[in-house]
Order: structure tokens, then C-alpha cells, then sequence
């Protein structure tokens, strides 16, 4: 909707005439030493804890610390143009972002300006403070919504529902940010918005990720909140629960969102600069004593809300890379015991094929068969089971011909449901289709497929699906379980693509 | 003038003994003991000296009983002690704090008014009304010309600032008018 100019004039003329300035008392300090993103403010008597300060040319700051002399003040943006003398004002408010959607389809950085050259933002604009205590245990609801990632491996075993928070960890390159891509694409139609937080990520990725959720249609439910590494260490902390504020809004308008940290490591290496920089007292690893408080008061703001407060949800997936797979060390194992279960992937798994490269029997939802619909349930039981006994096995694999049928049969079995579990990137799989194919694989239809076609069996199976059988798959999709007539309709369609089409 | 709070103890100290030992007027002599020690300390160079780690405490007490002849034992005492414990530098700062307790005890409040002209004695006089009434403190106006902010006033009283200035609604506005668009 364009504007027009006589409007711009007019609005204007109306502001001018009526402009009544509210002449009241502020809270003024003048700064005693600038640098680093971080500045000492004598003075500013007044002010409270993470209140918001101005600077003469605009700028931005958070009262961090308050002290019997001075106030700690982390610069939100820029430190160059403030010097020292130049008189600080309090604002009264606590630091606050744009929320609603306008936001949709947006790149903003961590105090939500745009920065995606797409012009201002629309519309009145609400917005929310950042901090905020996250919802009791009264307002909340069970999880029982599933959250469909799209990735077989994850939906079939470590489900993941709405108001769930579920951490992905790995050593760098293993396919985390690829996961939550794909979990963005997946949620086009499924109402649910969408938004992703980059942390200290090169503004390379970070445009390159914007890029492909354009080219896949995503960013018609996306909104990407960006602190990359080249911004002060201040926005990079307060990112994360940028996002959040602009994610509660949806959540408690009775809406889905998922929100995606990348990565919380590097939200706790900005934290650790900035309480350096302010002289807190160093703990382990150099990190402040606070910094479990830090994610816990994060995470917990994710959450299902029951009916009476709406009924939605905020769904987190927060990223944490490890250094050679050491999960106890020590921001790893404070996020894995915030969070309602972790996804492990390893390079050893990548780099031998299996992508994503999920470790299955480490990997855990402590939401599990409670976040997947009744169809999902009937055929994943039996996977875990079969996936877990061909890991056992494994290590006979070497043995070949040496080995009892049983034994044959289970590691047969595994490396087929493997080959099923595979994915490529940006091929999120509706749901339908994958209780389809999985029911194939454990049920025994593949066991006759050799190993390096079961891929292409899967492929041409499911276009056999859509084209002669939709039937089928809607039905899944509706009944939400795998009924008699399904089954046998499934049965049946099996038998019949595997006598007639080549793969 | 930016007191930090090692300045504020030792002043505060000072301060107690004064109202136990007399209250009012004692303190006003004190104050005016401790200016002209400043005064003194500042004109003759004798920072460098009282704080030279080669001269002997002994030396330096009788160049402090030579330069500053028939102060008050307390004020004596404690510039013998400021000087022993290396803290001679912060007597400015000191002063400052010792005068902000004075003004505080008398509920006197400095108020920094800056206009672009000079004032009336009306407006003077209407100020200083206003003023005490806002803050509940007998007023003193320390005034400054500045020709930039256009019309109206700044003032300061301490940590707050009132901004009634043209400058400051023109910013004001221009802030209000960039969010629109």
C-alpha cells in the first residue's frame, strides 16, 4: 500500500500543530570513560537495573551494572560518537522491540530495526520488553501438538511437539543450522510462524540462509532476527531474547511460533565479554556466575499455554556446538539440562554418510510419543526397537556370512531403515508420506530391495503414492492413525507398485 | 564536579565530628578552614610536596602548621591524616562533598539554569519560587548563557534535568516526526 505524499504532508502539519511536549524531570549522568561497546556513567542516580539509556547522538545503552559510584552501561550499537562528558539520559523504560506482524518476512537486528532494505516497518507498532518472567505453571498446557520437522529421523523417533524445547548439539558442520532450515521450510501451511535468531554468525550464512528460505517460499512465515559477529557484543546478548518477546506476542494471541537460537554458544561468548568487560567476577571458564541464568530465563519462556490463556505455544530449537563432541563441558550440559531433550549429531555419522547425521540411540525427546499423531505412533514403536538391536549389532557387520539368520535378519532390517532415515537438504517430508514409507521399511516390504536402491525404492514409491494412491495418504492425513482400511489399502498399493515400477 | 566515594567517607567523617562538636556554626568555620587550605594547597604548589614519599611525615606536618596557621584541631587532624594516608589529591573533591552535606543539612538545593539570554529579576524571582517549590529546598541559581539552545531553559539540579528548552522540543519533535516514517 503506497503512501501518499499529501497524506505524509498533512500528517505531518496535524503533528506540528498539536505537538504538546510533556516538559518532566529526567534522570541525566554525564560519561566518565567510553570504549569496548561498554561506557561509566557518573551520575544517573536514579536509574534501574537493564533500564534504557540515551546518548547525545542517539544511541542506545542498558544500565548493566549499578554501582555506589557509577553506572555500567553496555552500548547498544555503536561506541564511536560518544565521548567522554557528553550527558546520558534515562528513558524510564526497559529496553522493548517491535512484535506483531509486521514483522513476518522481515530481517531486523536484535533491537528489531529493519535491516533488510525493505523499507520501515508497517503498521501501529506494539511492542513488548524484552525481559520478562515466563509463564507459570498454572497458564500452561501439556505438549501434545506435534511440531513436524519434516526430517524422517527426527519425527519418527525424537518427535518434537509445540511448547516443546528441544536442543540441537554438535561439533560445527554437522548439519544443525540445515536441520532448522529444513524445520522452517517444513512449517509452510502449518501456521505456525517461524523465527530464526542468528548469534554471532557470519552475515555471509546469514544471508545466504534469508536466501534460501526466499527461494523456497519460507519467508512468507519467517521473520530473521539477526546480531552477527560484526555487531557489538551487547546486541549479540540481547538477541535471543529480542526474538522472544517478538514470539511471546504470537504465543499469547492464541497462535504457534517456533523460534530458533543459532547458536546459544556463541549468545553465552557475547554474555562473557560483556560481565568481563564490566569487571564481574570470572567463574569456570571465564564465565560469569550467572550464565546458566543467562539461558535458563530463555528457554523457559517457551511454552504451551492452556485455553483460557489462548492456547498457543512457542516452540524452541536453541544450537549449541561443542569442541570434539565434549557434551560435558560446561555451557553443553547447562543447556541439555534447561531443555526437554537434545538431538546429537556427529561427524564420525556425516562424514560416513548417514545425513542428517543423528545419533539415534544418544538423542532423546522427553516429550516423545505424546508429540506424534496416533498414525506415527503405530509404525515408530517398531523402528526405535529394530534401530536399537542393529546398533548393537553392528559391530558383527564385518563378520558377513558367519552369522545365525536372526542376527542376519535384525542387521539386514538396520541398514535399510538407515538408508530410509537418510535425507537430502531442503526436502522436508510431509508427514503423510513418511508414515508411508516407514510402515513400508518395517514392515518387511524392503527387505528384499538391496541396500543401494532402498533410496530409490523410497523415491519412486512415494511419487507412486501421490500419483495412483492419494487416497491413501489422505486418509492418514485425516484419520490421523493408520486404520484397518488404511492398512489394508497400504498393503495392497505396496504389492502393487512392487510388481509393476522399476527403481 | 564528580565526587567519587572515598572523597564523600572522609568528608562525611569530618562532617559528624563538626555537628557533634557545635553544629552550625562550627561547620561554616570548618568549611571556610578547609577552602582556604585548598586555596593554599592549589596557589603555592604544595600538592607535589605533601605527597613526595621522600619527606618525612614530621616535615610535613610542620610545613601543613606553617602554611595554615590557627585552624580548628579537628581540621588540623584531619589534614594530618589525609596527608599520611596519600589522599591529599582528593581535598577538592572533599570539599565539594563537605559542601553537599552542608547544603543538604540546611535543605539548600544548586540549581544549574542555562537560557539563551540572560535572565530578569522576575523570571529570577519566579524560578526560584517554582523551583522551591518542586524540589522542597531553598534554591541557589547558578545561571549560564548559551546562545544554542534558542529560547526557554535548561536546568540541573543534581541527577535531574528539566529540558524546557526551543532546542530541546525541535529535537523532540523531529524524533517524533522520524517514527512516523
Amino acid at each position: 500500500m503506497a503512501i501518499r505524499s499529501e497524506d505524509i504532508i498533512s500528517n505531518l502539519r496535524g503533528q506540528i500543530e498539536h505537538f504538546g511536549a510533556m516538559v518532566s524531570a529526567v534522570d541525566v549522568g554525564t560519561v566518565q570513560e567510553v570504549g569496548d561497546g561498554i561506557a561509566r556513567i557518573y551520575g544517573l542516580s536514579g536509574v534501574k537495573a537493564s533500564e534504557l539509556v540515551e546518548f547525545p547522538n542517539g544511541t542506545l545503552g542498558m544500565a548493566f551494572n549499578l554501582e555506589e559510584d557509577s553506572v555500567g552501561v553496555i552500548i547498544l550499537g555503536s561506541y564511536e560518537g560518544i565521548k567522554e562528558g557528553d550527558q546520558v539520559r534515562a528513558t524510564g523504560r526497559v529496553v522493548e522491540v517491535p512484535v506483531g506482524d509486521a514483522l513476518v518476512g522481515r530481517v531486523v537486528n536484535a533491537l528489531g530495526q529493519p535491516i533488510d532494505g525493505k523499507g520501515p516497518l508497517l503498521g501501529g507498532m506494539k511492542t513488548r520488553p524484552i525481559e520478562r518472567v515466563a509463564p507459570g505453571v498454572i497458564t500452561r498446557e501439556e505438549v501434545s501438538v506435534p511440531l513436524q520437522t519434516g526430517i524422517k529421523a527426527i519425527d519418527a523417533m525424537i518427535p518434537i511437539g509445540r511448547g516443546q524445547r528441544e536442543l540441537l548439539i554438535g561439533d560445527r558442520s554437522t548439519g544443525k543450522t540445515a536441520i532448522a532450515t529444513d524445520t522452517i521450510i517444513n512449517q509452510k501451511g502449518q501456521d505456525v510462524i517461524c523465527i530464526y535468531v542468528a548469534i554471532g554468525q557470519k552475515a555471509s550464512k546469514t544471508a545466504q540462509l534469508v536466501a534460501t528460505l526466499e527461494q523456497f517460499g519460507a519467508m512468507d512465515h519467517t521473520i530473521v532476527v539477526a546480531a552477527t559477529a560484526d555487531e557489538p557484543a551487547a546486541l549479540q546478548y540481547i538477541a535471543p531474547y529480542a526474538g522472544c518477546a517478538m514470539g511471546e506476542e504470537f504465543m499469547e494471541t492464541g497462535r504457534d511460533a517456533l523460534i530458533i537460537y543459532d547458536d546459544l554458544s556463541k549468545h553465552a561468548i557475547a554474555y562473557r565479554e560483556v560481565s568481563l568487560l564490566m569487571r564481574r567476577p570470572p567463574g569456570r571458564e571465564a564465565f560469569p556466575g550467572d550464565v546458566f541464568y543467562l539461558h535458563s530465563r530463555l528457554l523457559e519462556r517457551a511454552a504451551r499455554l492452556n485455553k483460557n490463556y489462548g492456547g498457543g505455544s512457542l516452540t524452541a530449537l536453541p544450537l549449541i556446538e561443542t569442541q570434539a563432541n565434549d557434551v560435558s563441558a560446561y555451557i553443553p550440559t547447562n543447556v541439555i539440562s534447561i531443555t526437554d531433550g537434545q538431538i546429537f549429531l556427529e561427524p564420525d555419522l556425516f562424514y560416513a554418510g548417514i545425513r542428517p547425521a543423528l545419533n539415534v540411540g544418544v538423542s532423546v525427546s522427553r516429550v516423545g510419543g505424546k508429540a506424534q499423531i496416533k498414525a506415527y505412533r503405530q509404525v515408530a514403536g517398531r523402528l526405535k526397537l529394530d534401530m536399537a538391536q542393529f546398533r548393537e549389532l553392528a559391530a558383527f557387520a564385518q563378520f558377513g556370512s558367519d552369522l545365525d539368520k536372526t542376527t542376519r535378519a535384525s542387521l539386514d532390517r538396520g541398514t535399510r531403515i538407515q538408508e530410509i532415515l537418510k535425507q537430502p537438504q531442503y526436502e522436508p517430508m510431509p508427514v503423510d508420506q513418511q508414515v508411508a514409507i516407514i510402515y513400508a521399511v518395517t514392515n518387511g516390504y524392503t527387505d528384499d530391495v538391496p541396500v543401494d536402491r532402498v533410496r530409490a525404492f523410497e523415491t519412486a514409491f512415494l511419487r507412486f503414492m501421490t500419483q495412483s494412491h492419494p487416497d491413501v495418504l489422505q486418509a492418514i492425513r485425516t484419520d490421523k492413525q493408520i486404520t484397518d482400511t488404511t492398512q489394508n489399502a497400504l498393503n495392497a498399493a505396496i504389492a502393487e507398485f512392487k510388481r509393476n515400477a522399476t527403481y | 564536579m564528580q565526587i567519587g566515594s572515598l572523597a564523600r567517607r572522609y568528608a562525611r567523617a569530618l562532617f559528624g565530628l563538626g555537628i557533634e562538636a557545635g553544629g552550625d556554626p562550627v561547620l561554616d568555620r570548618w568549611f571556610e578552614q578547609l577552602q582556604r587550605a585548598g586555596t593554599i594547597f592549589r596557589e603555592t604548589g604544595l600538592y607535589p610536596v605533601l605527597e613526595n614519599p621522600g619527606i618525612q611525615f614530621e616535615q610535613k606536618r610542620q610545613i601543613l602548621d606553617n602554611a595554615l596557621p590557627g585552624i580548628d584541631t579537628f581540621v588540623r587532624n584531619f589534614l594530618y591524616l589525609i596527608v599520611s594516608k596519600n589522599r591529599v589529591r582528593l581535598l577538592d573533591q572533599m570539599i565539594a562533598a563537605f559542601q553537599t552535606d552542608l547544603y543538604e543539612r540546611r535543605g539548600i538545593a544548586v540549581v544549574d539554569v542555562r537560557t539563551a539570554i540572560p535572565l530578569t529579576d522576575d523570571q529570577r524571582q519566579r524560578l526560584n519560587t517554582r523551583l522551591g517549590n518542586y524540589l522542597k529546598k531553598s534554591i541557589i541559581i547558578r545561571e549560564e548563557i548559551d546562545p544554542s539552545i534558542v529560547g526557554g531553559a535548561v536546568i540541573l539540579a543534581g541527577d535531574k534535568l528539566i529540558d524546557a528548552s526551543v532546542l530541546g522540543r525541535l529535537d523532540a519533535l523531529h524524533d517524533q516526526l522520524l517514527q512516523l516514517y
